[in-house]
């Protein structure tokens, strides 16, 4: 299974050691479980993703947790500190247990 | 200066005010006051066992800190997608996490990031649904077990949880 991941890096190439805004964006529909289809009138079953990891060079930045509220295809925003250049590298975990990964390369100025 | 046009709107106001007060029997000087959202019973119940479930304690263990910033719109016109990001003005290495939690959605506990000392920043930011009008609460957990955290009212026309 393939996600599309856009991802942003603010500034675009950071300076060694400073302290750097990472944004990206998940298409993904999040369905709560709550939601009805408008079509059928039966509830769409959940489907959103759980966790996410996100490492540098294999060194964890941070994890985030979802619940059902987050919205669809959301653009999640956290800071890191960019000590050396590689690849960020994040795994996503949705509630059936299924995993994809999105990594891209960090370019230090 | 008050031009002519201001000048009848105040006049208007003013009567319109002193003669309904007495009827209505409202005092004169709360109609100009805003009026302050209200936490109900079934949302702090809600958001009481929530944080119960999720650190073991109660809301009045959440001291309210200007060092946590939490920003959330005052009026979202959608909620489906309410924009709302967590600032917490500590050394990274003091914190745990910060979580998002929404009073009055079927489940409270929204989002939540855990740092670490790569992080550099303690900042989270994340879109969520809201199902009506509710205080959110950004909140954030300290190495030695204290929660301090940030409250805002925000105000949903369309509800976003189904």
């Amino acid at each position: 299974m393939s996600v599309p991941v856009i991802v942003r890096v603010i500034p675009n190439k950071p300076k060694k050691g400073d302290v750097a805004k990472l944004m990206f964006l998940v298409k993904h529909p999040m369905d709560p479980g709550t939601i009805k289809d408008p079509k059928t009138g039966k509830l769409i079953p959940a489907n959103y993703i759980t966790t996410i990891d996100i490492s540098l060079n294999g060194k964890k930045i941070a994890t985030i947790y979802n619940g059902p509220g987050v919205s669809s295809n959301p653009i999640f925003g956290l800071d890191f500190k960019a000590e050396e250049a590689g690849t960020v590298k994040m795994v996503f975990t949705d509630n059936h247990g299924k995993s994809f990964e999105h990594d891209f390369n960090l370019e230090l100025s | 200066m008050l031009d002519r046009r201001e000048f009848f709107k105040l006049g208007t106001g003013a009567w319109l005010g002193l003669t309904l007060a007495p009827i209505l029997e409202v005092p004169i000087l709360s109609l100009g006051a805003p009026s302050t959202p209200q936490e109900d019973a079934k949302g702090l119940e809600k958001i009481e066992k929530s944080l119960q479930k999720v650190f073991g304690k109660s809301l009045k263990d959440v001291k309210q800190d200007p060092k946590v910033k939490l920003s959330a719109p005052t009026i979202a016109e959608n909620g489906l997608h309410v924009p709302v990001s967590v600032e917490a003005d500590y050394p990274v290495e003091n914190i745990k996490s910060l979580h998002i939690f929404v009073d009055e959605n079927p489940d409270p506990h929204i989002s939540y990031i855990e740092l670490t000392p790569l992080s550099g920043k303690a900042f989270f930011q994340v879109p969520i649904r809201m199902a009506q009008s509710s205080y959110v609460r950004g909140i954030a957990l300290l190495k030695d077990g204290s929660l301090v955290g940030d409250f805002k009212f925000t105000k949903v026309t369309v509800g976003g949880c189904g």
